[in-house]
């Protein structure tokens, strides 16, 4: 994968803090996930605390999507490699919020 | 108001000897059942779970959860009960407004009919009292025509309608009832037992009460931390914030897009690609929103108010264009024209009608056209003015909308090709397709009213915003989560709480409110439990109905075509797996509720 350029489409709360629904941006050759969201970071400063944990990784209320699939089930997790034709949709909690305390609805913790 | 009374003030009508009489749910009933859903339930089992639908014996019950119309947030919900029409399974569905808060400050928790009146008639409630009235001068008219000429002979002001339309006049297998214009009692029928009973309506007029509890300070205290939680920055209900207050459960469309999930032209494809967006929340905030109402004892306003400014129905002022709908009427239909979508919804609303099935049946219609199944033009993909045509047609039973009245397992049976139906126990599957979102494959198997996706809400933690890791795609170990998902919702259902304050609340939050409520002790662990009792009452009640071992399928659609498109491209449901780990969940033998399960729920 060489350089080029990555569509990134930001879909509901997100929209008016990116002020696009969809943004290009360069992209480097072996670029990851990872590198892509310091950069989406560094344009939008403001989505920091909706992309981020406490801890700095990228917060579970987030659905950043790679082709489909939200990285946080991907191999590789954020150091997916991605290339100028990786389809990347990034949503904020859009079906559900969880509790402010983390407290699951019932069922088990993990599954 | 005192809340500990609730489940004292049942009404039962019976409309075949046009008698009014009160009697108090028996406490043990109202203790383990809780009220609304469960309560609804446990008063359809003492009718013949064999009994036809339709016939007088079935009865039909309105009911208040014990938190109904108090200053709980979300609490302006009650419940519907019956033997579906539809699925032949009970039947429990669930409306928001202002009728269940005014129910209960008219003083009535409930409202059982039973029999068939020999002339329309309406229930009239006021004051503590139910009365019969004659309804011959609204028979026949829509929901919204219905709404006016009750507002006009009672004056608008405390009042509330909830009232069938045409679809249940004329017995349409998926006709609702339908409170304030815009709400519904959506799924399963209930409209159509409505209709066989002669009951047009019921009418109530109160005006606002005070919850009476023995510690309002403990009231207060629990009361406030729930909102607490809703009004948490982070949580999707949080007002004029989060997404769901914002832009309305359609702002989901474009998730179930992009991750395979939105099925499309009945399913044949799991992704409406570029097109999804033109019907998706966004869009609608963007180029039609008017207003955000809400219900009773709501800040969280999900209900967006429209107004359409172009084409054929500029001017259709309605609420609200949810997501199910803009998925059966949109991506299902291949329909990317939200204008139609909203004019359909507002078809649905004045009929009576509930758009999730309606939007299936012309799917399944669609599809035999497609196909060359259909003698004469049928229907084409996105053809939006027959589809209007069309669903004019269905709630006056003329024509081919005769059939499609029948509900989309009748059509695709009677057009010989049963496989095309898109259902599970006969009603139709909502919009999350289970390729995608496996665990949501699970919970339409195993709903106990037919495909659901609000028996189990696992959608929350397969899109990753509850603390709950659970891939949709990975099957494994979803069924425990399945379970607990039905158990709490099942628990929240006979409260009646909203199910949207799952998204901030828990079983902790839902404890604590009903025990100050109520008085006496209640734990989170008695939530899950009397949650699983209801959801295994169901069950029984349906083992008794004739849903024995194995009833509980997916189309082969979903389980054995691979999706084609996004982001489950390659997968298939794997329900056998699933069923298998749901049922030792359960301690349930192939779907059917074993006596010593029976008898460690106490049940009935």
């Amino acid at each position: 994968m060489g350089d080029g350029v990555l569509e990134v489409r930001f879909y509901a709360t997100f929209r008016p803090l990116v002020g696009a629904a969809s943004v290009e941006l360069p992209l480097a050759a072996d670029a990851s996930v990872r590198d892509l969201l310091a950069d989406i970071l560094e344009r939008w400063p403001a989505l920091r605390p909706h992309l981020l944990d406490d801890a700095g990784g990228l917060g579970r209320r987030v659905l950043f999507l790679v082709d489909g699939r939200p990285v946080r089930y991907l191999e590789h997790g954020l150091d997916t490699r991605i290339g100028p034709g990786t389809p990347i949709d990034v949503f904020p909690a859009v079906a559900g919020g969880g509790s402010a305390k983390g407290r699951a609805p019932g069922p088990p913790a993990e599954c | 108001m005192k809340l500990s009374e609730f489940g004292s003030r049942i009404v039962h009508v019976d409309l075949t000897a046009q008698s009014v009489e009160r009697r108090p749910a028996p406490a043990d009933w109202t203790r383990k059942y809780i009220g609304a859903r469960g309560l609804g339930v446990r008063y359809l089992l003492e009718a013949d779970p064999r009994v036809d639908p339709l016939s007088p014996e079935n009865l039909l019950c309105f009911l208040n959860g014990p938190l109904s119309g108090s200053e709980t947030s979300m609490s302006g919900r009650w419940a519907c009960v019956t033997k579906s029409p539809l699925t032949g399974t009970v039947t429990d569905s669930h409306q928001g407004g202002w009728t269940a808060a005014r129910l209960r400050w008219a003083g009535i928790d409930g409202l059982i009919f039973s029999g068939r009146a020999d002339h329309p008639v309406y229930a009239f409630v006021e004051d503590g009292e139910v009365s019969l009235r004659d309804a011959t001068p609204v028979w026949g008219m829509g929901v919204h025509e219905t709404v006016s000429f009750f507002r006009e002979r009672y004056g608008e002001r405390n009042l509330s309608v909830c009232a069938i339309g045409g679809a249940g006049e004329r017995l349409c297998r998926y006709a609702a009832w339908l409170n304030e214009d815009d709400r519904a009692f959506g799924r399963g029928g209930t409209g159509a037992v409505g209709g066989s009973k002669n009951l047009k309506a019921i009418v109530i007029r109160a005006g606002t009460k005070r919850s009476d509890v023995s510690d309002p300070a403990a009231w207060k205290a629990v009361r406030r931390r729930a909102l607490d939680a809703i009004r948490d920055e982070k949580n999707i209900t949080s007002p004029k914030k989060g997404g769901l207050s914002v832009y309305g459960t359609n702002v989901i469309m474009n998730v179930t897009n992009q991750i395979g999930a939105l099925g499309t032209r009945n399913s044949q494809t799991t992704s409406f690609g570029d097109q999804a967006a033109t019907i998706s929340g966004e869009y609608v905030a963007d180029h039609l929103l008017t207003g955000n109402p809400t219900c009773h004892a709501c800040p969280v306003a999900c209900k967006k108010q429209v107004r359409i400014t172009e084409g054929p129905w500029a001017g259709l002022e309605m609420e609200s264009v949810e997501y199910e709908p803009a998925w059966s009427l949109g991506a299902n239909c291949g329909n990317a024209d939200v204008a139609s979508v909203a004019k359909m919804i507002d078809q649905c609303n004045d009929h009576g009608m509930d758009p999730i099935e309606l939007g299936n049946a012309l799917s399944v219609y669609m599809e035999a056209t497609e196909r060359g199944w259909v003698d004469g033009p049928g229907l084409a993909w996105g053809d939006t003015e027959a589809m209007v045509e069309m669903t004019e047609a269905i709630a006056a039973r003329k024509g081919d909308g005769d059939l499609l009245a029948e509900g989309p397992a009748i059509v695709a049976a009677r057009l010989g090709h049963p496989e095309i139906a898109m259902v599970a126990k006969g009603q139709a599957v909502p919009a999350y397709d289970p390729r995608g979102m496996k665990g949501m494959g699970l919970g339409y198997a195993t709903s106990n009213r037919g495909a659901c996706h609000l028996r189990g809400y696992v959608a929350a933690a397969e899109l990753g915003v509850v603390p709950i890791d659970a891939d949709p795609l990975e099957w494994r170990g979803k069924g425990e989560l399945v379970k607990a998902f039905q158990d709490l919702h099942a628990f929240s259902d006979s409260l009646d709480l909203c199910k949207f304050s799952a998204f901030a609340e828990g079983a902790d939050e839902y404890a604590e409110q009903y025990a100050v409520a109520l008085g006496g002790e209640f734990k989170a662990e008695d939530v899950l439990l009397a949650g699983e009792r209801i959801y295994n009452l169901e069950r029984h009640y349906n083992n008794q109905a004739g849903f024995g071992a194995d009833s509980d399928t997916l189309p082969a659609r979903f389980t054995e075509e691979a999706s084609t498109e996004a982001g489950s491209k390659g997968h298939v449901c794997e329900l056998e797996p699933m069923l298998d780990e749901y049922y030792a969940a359960r301690g349930w033998e192939r779907g059917v509720v074993p006596a010593a399960k029976l008898a460690e729920l106490s049940i009935p």
